[in-house]
């Protein structure tokens, strides 16, 4: 995984270094131009993880393992996004607590349900009522 | 003795019922928006802002001031309990307070950050009313070229202090700063990085950013067990228990005032603001004390430092935005729109023409920093009680605070993709020690170290020099230099004395 992050940091440093070369300019009107930092520390950064990667090769190799409950608030963040659109988004950070407590944290329905309740009145009445921020309200309209 | 019969007035305007409500209320709404992870003082001031429209100008400019020193007090919560900073100043909080907070000293933690956060508030206040015109004067001399080596002073400071792998901190400050280049252009305003995107027009918002990294990112460590927050066993913290003994104000009042001293004065320093006061202050202390090798791991010094410096900027940054119309910080620019929506001209004038508001609210500053202490040590045992909420309920929920938080800031889902990406960036740079804070740090500082770099050679008309013919500028960066030649000096002096040893 060292590796993999040091090879990706890499090909960021890379992509940023040769947009600001030949893209943005390193030096205009007898200044630096808007490629100025991108080029350099886009090559500072390629220096670096090349630093690290040859490190990395020096130490033991570990295998990658990564969980699958990894994968638990990625899907839960996108089902939300999908489901603002038409609950709202107290209404779905409500039924997301709950669902989240009952089926990934196994707690009783009453117990999941009250946190999930609870949840939603605080966001409502923090967010919406006193900082009065536009929330998408979707069908409910909360 | 002008001055002091001017704060007298200050004092007696800020004293009136109405006022003194207006920062009671302001402290409190401060408290709790500086400690909910996401929000941070810009939004708080920012969504505040309208509420206060109707106000007349000195009430609403001093609850608005009670609520952004509030928020420094309240920001250093959520850095301490969950590790999630409220606002870009607190994640120097965040290193040590965090650690105490796994070692079940919580409340020695939040007792530090709040007496530190009191007496860097008091000498930035009182830095304020009795030099403030003065430093202010001394703050206007720092143009570009001294503000752009201020700042690489800071940025190359930041790889080498944090983490325990330099190198790993270097490659994640670049990071930082090369996502910092994402928008528009500062100098020419032509789109740089935006990928065709609008909403990256203005950049990685930082908030959806920083929750993301520092928020988001916990729920995986949560969801996976790896990070306990029933730390405390099941055991209530008191206001007693948190209370510091004779040994540990020993430790903390010195770094607390050399730390509020150091933040006082870079507040005074137009643009430079509370995150370069508390990573500096943090960098001199770690660098200072006895304590050095404890320092990110648990050191009160650390809590004390960050904190106190933090604060003694965020009351001194009122100079620079009162008599000369600059502000400090993003917070400081939102409020100075304030000032000039009531009708105000802030400015060298606004002393002279409008002495009850300027005194006024330097006034309120002193009451509301003691009304800040007294309700924020009130507070601890409340806040203490987060802790002994179950792991399983805390995830969800601050799942569901990284959402709102992502999703308040940029005002739309685009925020919450933002946050979402960061997190899981975060999460496996963090498995794989890489630091975060330099990425976060760098990605604060490199807009403004651009602009400045660029200004100082439009200045200049392309020639270096003006970096080293200036006094102040060539300070900055031997400073710098040897700060970054420290390390080096340090392996070489190693090996020269380890044959001795041997032999």
């Amino acid at each position: 995984m060292d590796r993999l992050i040091s090879l990706l940091c890499m090909l960021v440093g890379g992509f940023w270094a040769y947009k600001g070369l030949f893209t943005y300019g390193i030096w205009v009107d007898k200044g630096p131009g808007g490629g100025f930092l991108p080029v350099t520390i886009g090559g500072l950064v390629i220096i670096l993880c090349l630093a690290q990667l040859r490190r990395s090769f020096k130490a033991p190799y570990q295998k990658i393992h990564i969980s699958s409950r990894l994968l638990i608030p990625i899907i839960t963040c996108i089902a939300s996004v999908i489901l603002t659109e038409f609950l709202g988004l107290i209404v779905t950070m409500t039924l997301m607590t709950i669902f989240w407590l009952k089926i990934i944290e196994k707690y009783s329905l009453l117990k999941s349900t009250i946190t999930g309740v609870l949840t939603g009145v605080f966001l409502y009445g923090v967010f919406t009522v006193w900082l009065q921020v536009i929330f998408p309200k979707g069908f409910i309209g909360i | 003795m002008e001055n002091f019969s001017f704060l007298l007035d200050g004092l007696m305007t800020a004293m009136s019922f109405q006022n003194l409500i207006a920062t009671v209320i302001g402290a409190i709404l401060g408290l709790i928006i500086g400690a909910m992870p996401g929000i941070g003082p810009v939004a708080g001031v920012a969504l505040l802002l309208p509420i206060t429209f109707k106000m007349e100008p000195t009430t609403a400019i001093i609850m608005l001031a009670a609520l952004y020193y509030a928020n420094m007090y309240g920001g250093s919560f959520s850095a301490i309990l969950l590790n999630i900073p409220g606002d870009s100043a607190a994640i120097m909080t965040g290193l040590d307070g965090h650690e105490l907070t796994t070692q079940g000293k919580a409340g020695k933690a939040l007792f530090t950050s709040n007496f530190s956060s009191f007496i860097g508030s008091f000498i930035g206040i009182i830095a304020l009313t009795i030099f403030g015109p003065l430093l202010a004067d001394v703050g206007i001399k720092f143009g570009p070229s001294e503000m752009a080596a201020l700042i690489l002073l800071a940025l190359t400071a930041i790889g080498w202090l944090l983490g325990e792998d330099p190198l790993k901190g270097l490659i994640s400050a670049g990071l930082g700063i090369l996502l910092a280049t994402v928008g528009v252009d500062p100098v020419s305003g032509l789109p740089r990085f935006s990928f065709g995107s609008v909403n990256l027009l203005s950049g990685i918002d930082f908030i959806p950013l920083v929750v993301g990294m520092f928020g988001f990112s916990q729920v995986f460590d949560m969801l996976l067990a790896k990070q306990d927050f029933s730390f405390m066993g099941g055991k209530r913290l008191t206001i007693r228990e948190s209370l510091l003994t004779k040994a540990e104000y020993k430790k903390i009042i010195p770094a607390t005032i050399r730390s509020s001293i150091i933040g006082t004065s870079v507040g005074i320093i137009p643009g430079v603001g509370g995150t370069v006061a508390s990573f500096l202050a943090y960098v001199f202390e770690k660098r200072v004390s006895k304590n050095k090798d404890n320092f990110g791991k648990g050191a009160l010094e650390g809590v004390a430092a960050a904190e106190a410096a933090n604060n003694g900027s965020a009351s001194s940054s009122f100079a620079p935005m009162l008599s000369l119309g600059i502000p400090s910080s993003a917070t400081s620019a939102v409020m100075l729109g304030g000032l000039m929506m009531w009708g105000l001209r802030p400015g060298p004038q606004l002393f002279r023409d409008n002495p009850d508001f300027v005194w006024g609210l330097i006034g309120s500053m002193y009451i509301g920093n003691v009304i800040c202490i007294i309700m924020s040590l009130a507070c601890i045992p409340f806040l203490m009680n987060i802790l002994m909420i179950p792991i399983g309920i805390m995830t969800p929920i601050v799942a569901v605070l990284c959402i709102v938080g992502a999703y308040t800031s940029a005002n739309s889902m685009f925020g919450v993709g933002v946050m979402v990406i960061a997190g899981i960036a975060a999460y496996f740079m963090q498995e794989n020690k890489f630091p975060l804070a330099p990425l976060l740090l760098a990605n604060v500082l490199t807009q403004r170290f651009e602009q400045s770099l660029r200004q100082s050679f439009e200045i200049s008309n392309g020639n270096p020099s003006i970096f080293i013919t200036k006094p102040i500028t060539l300070t900055l960066l031997v400073i710098t230099i040897l700060l970054t030649l420290t390390p080096v000096f340090k392996s070489l002096l190693k090996r020269l004395i380890k044959p001795k040893s041997v032999d």
